[in-house]
């Protein structure tokens, strides 16, 4: 059994009307930010999921954790409904599911000690005895993930970028989690550190048997770690597979041209790549049919009009178009 | 005319901070070729933004450019007056911000932001009423067109949150371009932008550079933007230039252990299954800097000879870097 | 370009509470309205010691007596004397326990109700928010010192009665500084990672929020301080304060009216008095401004 289950999970915001606007019958506005998501997490992998700014793919990571509450759908982790839950079934569930920011600056109370971020956790869920007991156990983690003993009881801004993330690796993972949510945790940080975040996210899984569901934008880094990938746009998953299949025989057009989008350093010089004609649509607006034909090289009139279903294409590989038994490809060099 | 358009020597900018005095840029030398473009790659902290805003004169207090010579075209830029160097920006020098949203004015449409630009600089217009207005107009629509803006004529009369964050960079590299420089500093151009349009702005700018004939200095922290476009590259590390040279040649084999960790570091699907070797430790405190090697504290090849002062060396025909391994490589 | 790419990370040794203090007292002005302020609420606390002489003894032979360095003055009763014959400096300086125990005592309690009532308003959003932000509307469509005479008129004068006509309104400035404050940092990741690790709203309110907008709160809370003061003295000129013979300012400022012509120093010097202090107030709370709010720091 999978450890997380989601269906048909949806997040959709309501626009405010004021009561003039209600009386006078201006239509609600529902920007639906997660639409209709069916995905699984196995035990021990990293799922990747990828998309662009404003795909809903944070909303994503929020509402399996209920942070933000899901409009509908189900999410079950490890055989209990967590939409489901109350009050104290959640607050017990957050032991176990927990997750870390992309921001390393806004995601730490820059009132508080180290000790006191890292030891927040052990204290709303009563797991130390005593105070010397947390601290212990703040010590170990803290060391564990690269912070010295000496620097416990100093506050967030004498750190540095790579360091305060490590606070939050830290501050997630003191009450053995089974699962993370790690949303685009090294995207605010340099080259060279988010190299050391990557290791240490990756040293971190094997030692504590750990499950990601790893949010970002980044298809390098998603090739670099996950097991496997999903691909939002617009609220929608529009591929998933294993990440072999997904780098090797991308079948969404979305997909491809993410790929070919990716500036790369093994690939000196400018190649012909996949060129997207304008932005993301509007997500209060979004286009009817298939959410991508408005950008989509390959749109026909069906796009317009019907939303592709999702149909499998490969082991455990699945994408959402209209054109998929055409086998067309955008990538140039890649077998059609 | 000769080839070299911008050529900085021994560039040290210094911040007085109430800490002590951080040398931001120290004994960095660039020379920018005519019609080339030049990648200049650091994290944060490297001195590369600073270096360019020192070119710029734009260094903001407590800043200032300490020592050095700043060439550009033949003329020395340090020796110029306000007046002058305002006349040079713009006109000579353009540059681009990585954050469109806030170098844009809000208050200001964008047509009316680019005639700004036209009637500071552009003396090919006439000299004033419904001619001059007409000719700025004209060269604003133009602009528009040149970067990829559809329907120029009515977006012009628009501000800059009616558009997107890519159609934003657009706009400032209209605005950038509009005087037609000679050169074109794009600080961080694609940072804040997605990954497809971050494609669609950097082939813009490779585009219009072969078309405008201009040099691009293109600031990034993304090697592989580098990789793609430019081609030279210079590494800054700490304040400092550590490696330079012909892009392929830096990144198909680089000679500072610092590109190299960098280049190490870099998640890539090509390495799958293979632990990621990142460079550990952190970029030095500018401040109170003891005279050594910048890079000894997280370089894996350190020798105590590391512990003197590094200066460049040559690795080869037009290549460049900041290491003592590099003779013994090759002796 | 900016400075984050040059400043190294971690050299902020010093906390940013000292870093503003110095901030303050590098501000010579404001620090030396805050030596003023200080010296008044000495002089309050006091009072029994420095005061010459006792403040509610009558003498009618020194009734309007002129200040000392005046003709017909005694260099004892340094400010004069009332027309009870009481020495004017002793009851400004008893005056002083007054106007400060109840600003401090209306500014406390409004700041505490106001905390409570922004941090539930801002924080849970929801039905809390529209009733507390109509309550607070409301309120702040009254005039406020019409209110305190209608409420004073209820309830009847006395000093407790004061402090409650005056806090029935006050609380709803704090009130408005803290929910703009939380409605800008429950977005903030922090607040999310304390939801997200199982923190109830109590904790995340009290010891996520509240400790990081407090520095504006009490900014504004001193500001609104010298405020209060001006209100009591307002509502002892117009006889709804504090009940004779207790020394206030504002009633003295009243007592003194029938006489402004031939004895001008029993209104004035108390006079004088809350102007001092309201005056001190403002600016080392300016200064305090200056050096504790961020957005006011350029």
């Amino acid at each position: 059994m999978s450890l997380l289950t989601v269906e048909n999970l949806s997040k959709h915001y309501e626009g405010r009307r004021s009561l003039v606007e209600r009386l006078t019958g201006v239509p609600q506005t529902v920007v639906r930010a997660v639409n209709g998501i069916d995905l699984t997490v196995e035990k021990g992998e990293i799922l990747g999921l990828i998309g662009e700014s404003g795909c809903g793919k944070s909303t994503l990571g929020r509402a399996i954790l209920r942070l933000h509450e899901p409009t509908t759908g189900k999410v079950t982790f490890d055989g209990t409904d967590v939409t489901a839950l109350d009050a104290a079934g959640l607050k017990a569930m957050r032991r176990r599911m927990q997750i870390i920011f992309q921001d390393p600056y806004a995601s730490l109370n820059p009132r508080r000690t180290v000790a006191q971020i890292v030891g927040l956790p052990l204290k709303l869920h009563g797991l130390a005895q005593t105070d010397d007991e947390a601290r212990a156990i703040v010590a170990r983690i803290c060391e564990r993930v690269g912070l010295k003993a000496n620097q416990l009881d100093r506050y967030p801004h004498q750190f540095s970028g790579g360091q305060r993330q490590r606070i939050g690796i830290a501050r997630a993972l003191v009450s053995n989690p089974e699962f993370i949510v790690c949303d685009e945790p090294v995207s605010a940080l340099d080259v060279s550190i988010q190299a050391q975040i990557i290791a240490l996210l990756l040293e971190l899984k094997r030692e504590m048997g750990l499950t990601y569901l790893f949010i970002s934008h980044d298809i390098s880094v998603i090739g670099y770690l996950a097991d496997r990938v999903a691909v939002m746009y617009l609220g929608e998953i529009v591929e998933m597979g294993p990440v072999e299949a997904i780098l090797a025989n991308p079948r969404h057009p979305y997909t491809q041209s993410l790929m070919s989008a990716v500036p790369e350093v093994d690939h000196a010089g400018r190649r012909a790549r996949v060129r997207l004609a304008g932005d993301l649509p509007s997500p209060l607006n979004p286009p009817a049919g298939c959410k991508f034909h408005t950008r989509c090289p390959l749109a026909v009139e069906a796009c317009r009009s019907r939303a592709p279903v999702t149909e499998t294409v490969g082991p455990g590989h699945s994408a959402a178009c209209h054109r998929l038994a055409e086998n067309l490809s955008l990538l140039e060099g890649t077998p059609a | 005319m000769t080839q070299t358009l911008l050529d900085v020597r021994g560039l040290r900018t210094v911040f007085e901070t109430r800490a002590g005095r951080v040398c931001a840029v120290d004994g960095v030398d660039v020379t920018v070729q005519r019609g080339e473009c030049l990648g200049v790659v650091g994290e944060s902290g490297s001195g590369k933004s600073v270096t360019f805003s020192s070119v710029m004169g734009l260094v903001k207090s407590p800043g200032r450019v300490d020592e050095g010579t700043i060439s550009f075209d033949g003329r020395d830029l340090r020796a110029l007056s306000p007046a002058e160097m305002r006349a040079v920006r713009g006109r000579d020098i353009a540059m681009t911000m990585q954050d469109a949203l806030t170098a844009l004015n809000p208050a200001l449409t964008v047509g009316e932001q680019i005639a700004e630009v036209l009637e500071a600089h552009d003396e090919t217009l006439p000299p004033r009423g419904a001619a001059r207005r007409a000719a700025i107009r004209a060269k604003s629509v133009e602009m528009l067109g040149l970067v990829g803006i559809p329907s120029a004529e009515n977006r012009l009369r628009q501000y800059p949150h009616e558009f997107s964050g890519g159609m934003r960079q657009r706009i400032m590299i209209a605005i950038a371009l509009a005087c037609r420089p000679k050169l074109l500093i794009a600080d961080e151009p694609t940072t804040a932008l997605d990954v497809t349009i971050q494609a669609q702005v950097l082939e813009l700018i490779s585009d219009i550079r072969a078309r405008l004939g201009m040099s691009v200095v293109l600031i990034t922290h993304d090697l592989g933007v580098v990789a793609e476009h430019c081609d030279r590259v210079m590494v800054m590390y700490a304040g400092q230039v550590v490696e330079e040279g012909p892009t392929a040649q830096v990144i198909g084999d680089p000679q500072h252990p610092y590109t190299q960790g960098l280049l190490a570091s870099i998640p890539r699907p090509g390495l799958r299954g293979q632990p990621i070797r990142p460079i550990e430790g952190q970029v030095p405190d500018l401040i109170g800097l003891a005279p050594q090697c910048r890079f000894y504290s997280r370089c894996t090849r350190r020798t105590d000879a590391c512990l003197a002062p590094v200066e460049m060396r040559a690795a080869g025909p037009n290549r460049r870097a900041r290491c003592i391994l590099i003779e013994e490589d090759r002796a | 370009m900016s400075l984050t790419e040059t400043t190294p990370q971690t050299h902020a040794a010093d906390s940013l509470f000292r870093r503003n203090l110095a901030m303050f007292a590098a501000n010579r002005l404001a620090m030396a309205s805050a030596v003023v302020v200080v010296l008044f609420v000495v002089m309050a606390i006091f009072a029994p010691w420095i005061a010459p002489h006792d403040p509610n003894e009558t003498d009618l032979f020194r009734r309007l007596q002129p200040p000392g360095w005046a003709p017909g003055g005694e260099w004892a009763y340094l400010l004069g004397c009332d027309a009870l014959g009481r020495d004017i400096l002793s009851r400004i300086i008893y005056g002083a326990r007054i106007s400060i125990f109840i600003g401090l005592a209306v500014i406390v309690v409004a700041t505490m109700i106001g905390i409570l009532a922004g941090l539930a308003s801002g924080y849970l959003r929801g039905w809390v928010d529209v009733v507390i932000s109509r309550i607070v509307d409301i309120l702040l469509g009254f005039p406020y010192l019409i209110f305190a005479i209608g409420l004073m008129a209820m309830m009847g004068p006395g000093l407790w009665n004061i402090i409650l006509a005056l806090a029935y309104k006050e609380w709803v400035i704090p009130a408005r500084v803290v929910r703009g404050e939380t409605l800008a940092t429950r977005e903030l990741e922090y607040v999310e990672a304390a939801r997200a690790l199982g923190a109830s709203r109590w904790h995340i309110m009290l010891r996520e929020i509240l400790p990081n907008i407090l520095s504006p709160v009490i900014v504004v809370s001193t500001i609104r301080m010298a405020h209060v003061i001006i209100l009591e003295a307002s509502l002892s000129f117009l006889g709804l304060g504090v009940q004779p013979p207790t020394a206030s300012w504002g009633s003295m400022v009243a007592d003194g009216r029938a006489f402004i012509l031939e004895a001008w120093w029993v209104s004035t010097f108390p006079g004088l008095a809350i102007l001092l202090l309201v005056l001190a107030i403002n600016v080392a709370s300016q200064g305090l401004r200056d050096a504790f709010d961020p957005r006011f720091a350029e």
